[in-house]
């Protein structure tokens, strides 16, 4: 589903290493934490596989498409095979949560009616069906973060990115925001989720890939814990 | 992908009212400078049609001195010999007395010219028409050379310092009409840089969810394209409002000033202009989509 193969890059400003020959398979239906401290390029990483990062060196498969050869008028229709959320929900104040989620589906021009039958099926599964015409401003971190996992799942993306998800929440939404990342790995969507939360990593057992600063791979277990 | 006019629309209307008074600035700037666009059009076609038709009016006025005139065999002889001349195509002898009454008819409601003057002060000429005006020069000076002539006078002068000075003017209005629609084009494009500055966050999400670059580009397209069209459309009826109550109402009261402003003219003008609208628009949105929406 995933593959990089000795994918490098230099940030040209200040040639600063951010990926150091990475050589990574991720295959379809895994759960993997991308860990390692601050400046080790787990969000370089992830921007890449989404192509808003273009690698100095390497060459990187997402969803069976060599990203080194794809045009650029196709990466919209590679964004689509893949949700993404953050750790600041990046959710639009200005619209309700019945919105949000509904806007990610009308601007890759799905047709109303489908849009009237995924979203409420969304909003059911991460639990906010009674919240629906809620404002953003008016929900929890771990209530706006449920809105942003709700629009990058609505599309049944294979892949789904995450970066620091749980930065801003507390150990338990933490603990609630996990097992729906888990509900969604389980129905085969790959998860591939960028932490720095040390009992997320350890309670979860799942395959960690660890990257130290300057970009290098220093591990990558299958059933894996937090270390430094 | 299924194309969506009403969604762009929707967007498009909710960025212009966001900006409204940008929006207005804009389709004020595009309209003014259409106006003049238009007016150019309009200008160049008098100059055009005042020239060729004055040229090919112009005729060579002979004087014939006091003392020839009263002796008919002399003057029959200058207009032999005018008239012998291949270039000349009519030869017209106005007396004394009819060159008063041409001028009480032009003076009629100003008698104190013609209260200074009686039959006899005006001189008699002859009215000479040729086949082609370039001959002008050559028989005007042929002509000079007469017995009995006093004087050789044409209006082709007066008339190429009028499209002179008219063609000036043109010029004039046409380069204050570039500097203006330069001016529309950066006030189009910053109109569309403002909105693209206040949907950062929707653009961003729609690029992160598979939006396809054309999908978030149609809306701004949709917005700038409008205010050239409604700017265009604003100067078309102020350029409608000018031929009806300049262009039509100078003729009417100058009827030998053939202006010639045709309807199918007047069309081609407000073509013209909708055209030139729709390029400023374009380009000033596409300076914007290139510069502040990276897709």
């Amino acid at each position: 589903m995933i593959r990089l193969e000795n994918v490098t890059k230099v940030y040209e400003q200040n040639s600063v290493v951010a990926l150091d020959r990475i050589c990574i398979d991720i295959g379809k239906g895994e759960f993997v934490f991308l860990v390692g401290p601050s400046g080790s390029g787990k969000s370089s990483l992830l921007k890449i596989l989404t192509r808003e990062l273009v690698p100095s060196q390497g060459r990187i498969w997402v969803a069976g498409k060599e990203l080194g050869t794809l045009s650029n008028w196709k990466v919209p229709y590679l964004r689509r095979n893949i949700g993404s959320i953050f750790q600041d929900f990046k959710l639009l104040s200005d619209k309700t949560v019945l919105e949000n989620v509904a806007f990610a589906l009308e601007v890759i021009g799905r047709s109303k009616s489908a849009i009237m039958q995924q979203v409420p099926q969304i909003l059911e599964l991460v639990g906010l069906k009674e919240k629906a015409l809620h404002y953003p401003e008016q929900l929890s971190g771990g209530e706006q973060q449920r809105v942003s996992i709700a629009r990058a799942f609505v599309n049944r993306p294979l892949i789904l990115l995450a970066d620091e998800p749980t930065g801003n929440l507390d150990p338990a939404t933490s603990a609630g925001i996990m097992s729906l990342l888990d509900r969604i790995n389980r129905t085969g969507t790959t998860v591939l989720m960028a932490t720095h939360d040390k009992d997320i990593v350890n309670r979860m057992q799942r395959r960690v890939i660890e990257l130290e600063p300057g970009g290098r791979l220093v591990r990558d277990e299958a059933h894996g814990v937090y270390q430094y | 992908m299924a194309v969506r006019p009403g969604y762009f629309a929707k967007e498009a209307f909710s960025n212009i009212k966001r900006n409204v008074l940008m929006f207005t600035a804009a389709i004020l700037a595009v309209s003014i400078s259409l106006l003049l666009v238009g007016s150019v059009f309009m200008l160049v076609r008098v100059v055009r049609n005042i020239t060729f038709q004055f040229r090919n009016d112009v005729q060579i006025n002979v004087f014939i001195r006091d003392e020839a005139n009263s002796k008919r065999p002399r003057v029959e002889t200058m207009y032999q010999q005018i008239d012998d001349m291949p270039e000349v195509s009519r030869i017209d002898y106005v007396s004394k007395k009819m060159a008063y009454e041409e001028f009480v008819d032009l003076f009629a409601n100003q008698p104190a010219f013609i209260e200074a003057i009686d039959e006899e002060t005006l001189p008699a000429s002859f009215r000479v028409s040729l086949h082609d005006t370039d001959d002008l020069e050559l028989v005007s000076n042929r002509i000079e050379k007469i017995a009995d002539v006093d004087e050789v006078k044409n209006a082709l002068e007066s008339v190429e310092k009028v499209s002179s000075v008219l063609r000036v003017l043109s010029l004039g209005v046409l380069s204050a009409a570039g500097i203006l629609v330069v001016a529309a084009a950066v006030l189009i494009s910053n109109t569309i840089r403002l909105a693209i500055f206040a949907r950062r966050r929707e653009i961003a999400i729609m690029k992160l969810v598979g939006a396809t670059n054309w999908f978030i580009r149609w809306p701004f397209i949709l917005e700038g394209l409008a205010q050239g069209v409604f700017g265009a459309g604003v100067a078309v009826l102020l350029l409608a409002g000018l031929k009806r109550f300049a262009i039509d109402l100078v003729e009417e009261m100058v009827p030998f000033v053939p202006l010639g402003i045709s309807d199918g003219w007047m069309f081609l003008t407000f073509a013209a202009v909708l055209f030139t609208g729709s390029i400023v628009a374009v380009l000033g949105t596409v300076f914007s989509l290139r510069k502040y929406l990276e897709v």
